[in-house]
């Protein structure tokens, strides 16, 4: 018979789509659907995943950046300009009208990325700092400890945004003579302006006055605005009289871009003075008459341009961080030659803040992306490859009919592509769900999910297509000890430990701190490598063990047990490759695991060292008074209270030059204990310190306080050691103290500087009574403690209260710190996915094979029960050997990685976070045990009934 | 005898390449020439076929009989090109089997041979219908489709199947299944036909209406058929039957249909042992185990035969009797006796 068909043949590429179709009949039978559905599932996590992580982190970072914008204190996060130089206001309507034309101009020549995020630009004017003097120019309250002084603030619509609580509008008054301010003839008299105030009720007790007081005014003469001003010129310039106390009802109204100095004077403490300045309003008119007798002294002009959080984004941070340094262009502005601006702002501090948390989140998130990929590339192939082993058949006899591998796998191709396609698809859609802009990105991953998936698919084809049709008939293709597989798998093994090894040494980004961060991928992958690698030795190492294990398993009398364990050692190298998968979803699941608690614990103890108790009370301005006593133990609610005394410490007598100012802490010592008791670092000092009753020269050479020192001044240069006694000075005072102990860090205290502590009492009695307490530290019970905290701000309503609760939501609820603990817990949900659907996949292709197999079991008379406990047991011994193994490889992996990961910036911690391997660790091994022992056992008990005679007929099919 | 001494290397060279070869097997389509095979299996070689000869001509219908691991099923894998024999030499429709790269060997699957397995759910995919599956070659092979399509109305009708061209395997008997199988071999017109057991798994009469269509395609089609088998039934069907015992071929079966006188048909079975290129023969079994022959026979040249005589010295040793010496002795004695 010649040939049949002597025409033109279809070139290979047009034979192939009438092949496809004929594969596609395929992949939508039945029969491939408990694989086929897998792989859409998994196509389309993946997808989803990857398309959803950058829009995730254009929201985290979004949110971060203008959380971390918002909660600066708003002219940090602005711009200002100030000048100093000498405006003469106008002397009728706005006296200050020219700086809104500047401020205008000012604010067009701001770079487009800074105008983007500024809004409401406003401008103040501020007289030099005037002390209140007596007539003989010497400060009014020097006997007091006082240092009183004022500023003169002309503020635009300033009288619309407070409110007369006593008195009048001020308005122009006439000079008087000194002597008629004095009541009293003086040698030298002479006229006097009079400018009538007003100010705060704080900033008038606060200067030691009251409405109608009159007081002398002086200008200062260490204000930077008078450096240059000959001293002759400092004499008494005016009088000042106090006609109204006006209120500010909402010091948060964006008007006053958050600077409270006309709600509350600005007050500090420096040595045992009390240092005060108060910012007052006059009549308009009247800024003339200050301009005048302040003459020469330049005052100073601000225009604020406060940002918008809102406004703020990711993408924009570089360009501001660059634009904002050309604002200092705007100095020296042609037409005023003898301006010269200050620009102050922190937008480049903040910004570099949160890049630096940003690449840390990226860096996780990658990692997490990177983990999800290759475990999705890996239950892909896998998938694939159990898919080819299903039709081995259909290959064979398709081969045997004359198909080339390359049609084979182009048709494979094909089907691959419209599983693949469709679940990126799926999963890119689903992306949208997520909050945060678009990025490019997401399209860009969504479609390398889909032609990845589809390589992957098309490739587990390629072993089945151009294996020797003899082996394929017969034998399961191995994955034996060639050469050339062997020297992969080793060099897999070397690469990873290589990996390691830089991550070690470079940590997850590059570059320093003067350098922009970048994230190398390779340092990224490397968990993954080393799960790969674990793998690849788990692959040839577990069919070892379990036949060992079958061996010592003969002994015994139980059947199953010796045959479960022989048929799962005697399982083809592709039968154990799903246990691989679970081995990297263990190992995913654990690391994630590890770290999320890890976070955990670390921010939890950093807030315990930041707050030091459940509530830490302390004065609002530095150097005040806390306004309360032991009395704050009575409130309902509170458990535990302990006064204290929080201030820094020299040793005037050791050699402290290599010693930072040392934190002296004078508290309760019994009391300190009770109230850190829950905490990592609680307070516990020796007996020496709890003594009831000190002697009345307690604190003097011969009897020197107990003190608990930290173990850096112990253990360093200064030559300390328990039982020496010192001189320590603190507030003014030399005190003498026994070391009695050491500890390496307490509660409350900063981790990063030395403390000393001593008992409260001892030190009261040191100070004679004249010590007053500035901080508190309080423990309450569980559910009362807002009702505390609003309880304590009624009575101490100078005091700033921090809750320790709050203070841990807010670290906990930073954007960038959600976003790194949300990306490790879905990549251990995905872990644990993926390794149920390895595990259950792979018992669905086998279930036919098995089936024969049982069935010659069950005639030789093996029971159903039997066989389910054959099944379980096969599954489950591999898959909990894979899933410890991966386990250690997760913990190792943390363990080894952790120096190169640093997580202080969301733990809020300066150390390095260490990892807490503790109850959390072990209770997630159990349950992914526990998860996939229960997969298997509802696997077997779906599995559908066995026919017996019909599986015997099977044949090698 | 002509003189070559005045003839140049390339006058000699010419010569040599216009001399007709007529070698072993010349002008057969199957040609296997010392075939060997060896598989490894764990630590140890099998030796599957041990020089294995065998001449099949075009459109000639055999049956290949065998006991279990006699080589019948590994001859027809190397034949289907499934498989690549150790040694030797395997030529089919022009077709070197051992030196053939994949793309070869992939044309030589699709276009010289067509397989029909034993069971019946092998030859088919099961999720296409019969007439897809007939298709399914003509579509490796690049037919087009007008052409293919009407090419498979045709195989099918050639079956006596056209009224279930739509119809899944599942929806087919056994022996209407073996048949789209032969439809299938039958798609891109090969020049042999390779059936592995083709009735095996089928009733009497169903296997006599399998064996119906092959000899209808052989004889009409003029396609060469070689069926494997361990059914004497089938093996009393074709005309010639090839027993291969140990991996080599140990007889042939020739049947003829006589006529007599009274105008009877008689089929004549005549049964030859195979003597090989190398001049070995397989004795039958019965036959050596009658005489108790063993390690070494003595043979003698008659005028029109070989006698095949036991050995003496054995059974002199055994008996301490001397016999008559056969009437004229090998030659290898001669040369014994004569150092």
């Amino acid at each position: 018979m010649g040939r049949l068909f002597a025409g033109q043949r279809l070139n290979p590429l047009r034979r192939q789509p009438a092949l496809t179709r004929l594969v596609l009949r395929n992949t939508v039978r039945p029969h491939s659907l408990p694989l086929i559905v897998p792989l859409l599932v998994v196509v389309a996590l993946c997808a989803f995943v990857l398309s959803a992580i950058p829009r995730y982190v254009n929201f985290i970072s979004d949110a971060a950046l203008q959380r971390s914008v918002g909660d600066a204190f708003v002219q940090r996060a602005g711009v200002s300009l100030t000048s100093r130089e000498r405006i003469a206001p106008r002397p009728v309507g706005d006296p200050f009208a020219t700086l809104d034309a500047r401020g205008q101009r000012y604010n067009a020549a701001l770079p487009a990325s800074v105008n983007h995020v500024v809004t409401n630009a406003t401008w103040l004017a501020e007289s030099p700092i005037f002390d209140l003097v007596d007539e003989n120019g010497v400060s009014a309250f020097a006997s007091q400890w006082l240092d009183a002084s004022l500023v003169f603030r002309y503020e635009p619509n300033a009288w619309n945004h407070v409110s007369i609580v006593a008195g009048r509008s001020p308005a122009p008054h006439s000079p008087i003579l000194l002597s008629e301010f004095l009541g009293e003839p003086v040698a030298m008299d002479g006229y006097l302006p009079v400018l009538e105030v007003a100010l705060s009720q704080h900033a008038a007790s606060n200067l030691n006055h009251s409405l109608g007081d009159r007081f002398l005014l002086r200008p200062r003469s260490d204000d930077e605005l008078t450096l240059d001003i000959p001293g002759a010129l400092f004499d008494v310039r005016a009088v000042a009289e106090i006609v109204a106390v006006i209120e500010v009802p909402d010091e948060t109204d964006p008007f006053w871009c958050g600077d409270p100095r006309v709600s509350r004077a600005d007050t500090w403490r420096r040595n045992d003075f009390l240092f005060t300045r108060a910012s007052v309003l006059l009549a308009p008119d009247q800024y003339t008459d200050v301009f005048r007798f302040s003459a020469p002294i330049p005052w100073r002009y601000t225009w604020r341009y406060p940002s918008d959080p809102a406004r703020f984004e990711q993408d924009n941070t570089d360009a501001i961080s660059t634009d904002v340094g050309t604002l200092a262009m705007l100095s020296g502005t042609p037409g005023d030659p003898e301006a010269t601006l200050d620009l102050r702002t922190d937008l480049p501090a903040l910004i570099d803040l949160f890049l630096r948390q940003r690449a840390l989140a990226i860096a996780i998130l990658a990692f997490s992306a990177a983990a999800i990929t290759a475990i999705g590339v890996g239950l892909v192939l896998l998938l694939g490859l159990l898919v080819s082993e299903r039709r081995r058949f259909e290959t064979r006899l398709t081969r045997s009919r004359g198909a080339s591998a390359f049609q084979l796998v182009s048709a494979r191709l094909s089907e691959a592509a419209l599983i693949a396609c469709p679940a990126a698809a799926i999963g890119l859609l689903a992306s949208l769900l997520i909050p945060g802009r678009a990025s490019n990105w997401s399209l860009a991953l969504a479609v390398a999910v889909a032609i990845g998936a589809t390589i992957a698919i098309a490739l587990a084809t390629v072993p089945i297509s151009t294996a020797p049709l003899h082996i394929i008939q017969t034998d399961r293709p191995g994955l034996g000890a060639h050469p050339r597989r062997v020297t992969v798998e080793v060099a897999t093994i070397a690469i990873a430990l290589v990996g390691v090894y830089l991550i070690r040494r470079r940590g997850f980004t590059s570059g320093d701190a003067s350098e922009p961060v970048a994230l190398d991928p390779y340092v990224i992958a490397v968990p993954i490598l080393v799960a790969i690698a674990a793998g690849l030795v788990l692959l040839r190492a577990m069919p070892l063990a379990l036949r060992a294990a079958s061996t010592f398993a003969a002994h015994g009398r139980t059947l199953v047990l010796f045959l479960g364990l022989r048929r799962a050692s005697a399982r083809s190298p592709l039968g154990h490759l799903p246990f691989m998968v679970v081995l990297a979803a263990a190992a995913l699941a654990v690391f994630s695991g590890l770290y999320d608690r890890s976070i955990a614990t670390s921010q939890r103890e950093s807030v315990w060292q930041q707050v030091g108790a459940d509530l830490r009370i302390e004065p609002l301005i530095e150097g005040g008074q806390l306004g309360i006593d032991e009395s704050i133990a009575t409130i309902p609610g509170v458990e535990a209270a302990a006064p204290a005394l929080l201030t820094t410490a020299k040793l005037p007598g050791a050699a402290t030059t290599d010693v930072p100012d040392i934190q002296f802490l004078a508290i309760d010592p019994n009391a300190a204990e009770r109230i850190t008791a829950a905490s990592p670092q609680p307070h516990t000092y020796p007996a020496t310190l709890r003594i009831e009753q000190f002697s009345s020269d307690i604190g003097s050479d011969m009897h020197p306080i107990p003190a608990v020192l930290s173990s850096t001044l112990v253990e360093g240069p200064n030559d300390i050691a328990v039982g020496d006694t010192l001189t320590v000075s603190a507030e003014a005072r030399h005190i003498s103290i026994i070391v009695s102990g050491s500890l390496s860090s307490l509660a409350g205290l900063d981790p990063d500087a030395p403390f000393i502590v001593i008992p409260y009492d001892a030190w009261e009695i040191a100070t004679a009574g004249t010590a007053n307490p500035n901080l508190a530290l309080v423990r309450t019970s569980s559910d009362d403690t807002a009702q505390v905290a609003a309880e304590i701000a009624t009575l101490a309503p100078d005091a700033r209260i921090i809750r320790r609760d709050e203070v841990l939501d807010d670290l906990r609820g930073a954007p960038l710190t959600v976003g790194i603990v949300r990306g490790f817990r879905i990549s251990a949900l995905f872990a644990a996915t993926a390794a149920i659907l390895a595990v259950v996949s792979a018992l669905a292709v086998s279930a036919r094979l098995r089936a024969r197999e049982i069935s010659i079991l069950r005639t030789l008379g093996i029971s159903p029960r039997g066989i389910r406990s054959l099944l379980i047991l096969e599954s489950t011994v591999p898959a909990s050997v894979a899933v410890m193994a991966g386990a250690v490889v997760g913990i190792a992996t943390a363990r080894l990685i952790a120096p190169g990961l640093d997580i202080s910036s969301v733990t809020g911690i300066s150390q390095p976070g260490t990892l807490t391997a503790d109850w959390f660790v072990a209770l997630l091994i159990f349950a992914m045990l526990i998860t996939l022992v229960g997969a298997v056992v509802l696997f077997s008990v779906f599995d559908r009934r066995i026919q017996l005679g019909q599986s015997l007929r099977l044949g090698d099919e | 005898m002509t003189d070559t001494s005045t003839l140049d290397f390339r006058q000699l060279r010419e010569r040599a390449a216009n001399v007709e070869r007529v070698g072993y097997g010349a002008g057969s389509l199957i040609i296997c020439d010392n075939l060997v095979k060896i598989y490894k299996v764990a630590d140890l070689e099998v030796v599957a076929l041990q020089g294995l000869d065998l001449i099949v001509d075009k459109a000639e219908l055999i049956a290949i009989v065998g006991a279990s691991g006699s080589g019948k099923s590994t001859l027809l894998n190397i034949l289907g090109g499934l498989d690549v024999p150790s040694a030797g030499r395997a030529l089919v429709g022009g077709y070197d089997l051992l030196n053939m790269d994949a793309k070869e060997r992939t044309r030589y699957r699709r276009q010289v041979i067509g397989f029909v397995w034993q069971q019946t759910a092998r030859n088919l995919l099961p999720y296409l219908t019969a007439l897809e599956n007939i298709e399914m070659p003509m579509i490796l092979d690049g037919m087009p489709r007008k052409l293919r399509q009407e090419r498979s109305r045709e195989l099918l009708d050639l079956v006596g199947l056209g009224e279930r061209a739509n119809h899944r395997p599942d929806r087919l008997s056994g022996g209407e299944q073996q048949r789209v199988a032969i439809a299938v071999s039958l798609a891109n017109a090969p020049q042999v036909i390779l059936a592995d057991e083709p009735t095996g798994e089928l009733d009497t009469a169903t296997s006599n209406e399998i064996f119906g269509v092959l000899r209808h395609v052989s004889n009409d089609l003029g396609v060469t058929v070689v069926v494997v088998t361990h059914d004497p039934l089938v093996s009393d069907k074709v005309n010639r039957t090839i027993a291969i015992r140990d991996g080599r071929t140990s007889s042939e079966t020739l049947r003829r249909t006589e006529t007599n006188a009274a105008g009877d048909h008689n089929i004549i079975a005549e049964e030859f042992a195979v003597l090989d290129r190398a001049g070995r023969l397989q004795l039958p079994r019965d036959y050596v185990d009658s005489l108790e022959l063993d390690r070494r026979v003595r043979l003698a040249l008659e005028a029109d035969h070989i006698g095949v005589w036991p050995d003496q010295v054995r059974e002199e040793a055994a008996t301490g009797t001397r016999t008559s010496s056969p009437a004229r002795s090998t030659g290898n004695n001669h040369e014994e006796q004569s150092r």
